[in-house]
């Protein structure tokens, strides 16, 4: 569920921002699905900073 | 730690594609869209945690978590397209950048708020400084030194000293990153922008190309190993 809510939060934000900073459809469009993906080396970041606080469901999401 | 090189590597390789002019002409715009992005990923995936029941401080960081974009993957899936030139590459990579530095910034006040209990401004002001001051450290420092220092090692046309001193920039830079808390792809990444702004950045692009290729592999493997597929029948449904 989480990956789903992520990967939609991000392409409408994306998108939507695009659109209303000028950029056409089709640029829009491929840059909400670039940055549509959650994760990467930050990730464990913050997951080590959750974890360090206590939240260790952060450990099974990385 | 081969998997962190091709990170380094790979990062390094993208950021020579993009000069500082090119990154200056979006910047505007991709802050808006970072901004947005970064924060809407962040309060709708607290509300969805609140809803399923997670705590207070889980929600907090799953949100933050999720609110990440994996560049360099989306780096690697465009390069591999032959898209990493496009407007839509530039504007991807300039909000990933913006947007790390969005998430340390928060990072530091959730864990300012764990710690304390509440929000310490010299914290914060600090966090976002030190982030701020690497940046522009490496962009207007870096682009009056190391261009000429490339330069520099480049007129003696010895390609394997060349290379130690390109790979040297990167992993320096990407080593002060790691030291100050941001992602050592961000480091890489300015390292690589700065190759760019010198007269020898296609030489140096075809002499690191085999290394990010290989250590790339690396990488990729090395994130499918940190799969735990026994985890898989218990997360599926909250992930």
């Amino acid at each position: 569920m989480l990956i789903v809510v992520s990967i939609g939060a991000k392409f409408l934000t994306v998108y939507l921002s695009s659109r209303s900073q000028g950029y056409d459809t089709q640029t829009s469009l491929k840059a909400a699905f670039g940055l549509s993906s959650s994760g990467g080396e930050l990730v464990r970041v913050v997951a080590k900073g959750g974890a360090d606080w206590g939240p260790q469901v952060l450990l099974c999401y990385q | 730690m081969f998997a962190e090189i091709g990170v380094i590597l790979l990062l390094f390789v993208v950021g020579m594609e993009f000069p500082i002019e090119k990154l200056r002409k979006i910047g505007k715009r991709a802050l808006v869209i970072a901004f947005s992005e970064g924060l809407d990923t962040f309060a709708i995936g607290f509300l969805v945690c609140q809803a399923v029941n997670y705590s207070l401080a889980d929600s907090l960081f799953l949100a933050l978590a999720i609110s990440v974009t994996s560049t360099v993957i989306v780096m690697r899936i465009l390069d591999e397209l032959g898209m990493i030139k496009d407007e839509t590459s530039i504007i991807i990579l300039s909000v990933a950048v913006i947007e790390d530095i969005i998430i340390i910034s928060m990072l530091a006040i959730l864990q300012s708020v764990s710690s304390t209990g509440g929000v310490y401004s010299i914290d914060l002001v600090i966090s976002i400084g030190t982030v701020l001051a690497f940046i522009g450290g490496a962009l207007f420092v870096g682009s009056k030194t190391v261009p000429k220092f490339v330069n520099l090692i480049g007129k003696t046309n010895q390609h394997d000293v060349l290379v130690v001193a390109i790979v040297g920039v990167a992993f320096g830079l990407s080593f002060l990153a790691f030291e100050i808390g941001i992602s050592v792809a961000n480091g890489a990444f300015f390292a690589g922008v700065l190759i760019a702004e010198s007269k020898v950045h296609s030489v140096t692009r075809v002499l690191t190309s085999p290394l990010k290729d290989m250590f790339g592999v690396i990488f990729f493997v090395s994130m499918g190993a940190l799969m735990d597929i026994t985890k898989i029948p218990a997360l599926i449904l909250p992930a």
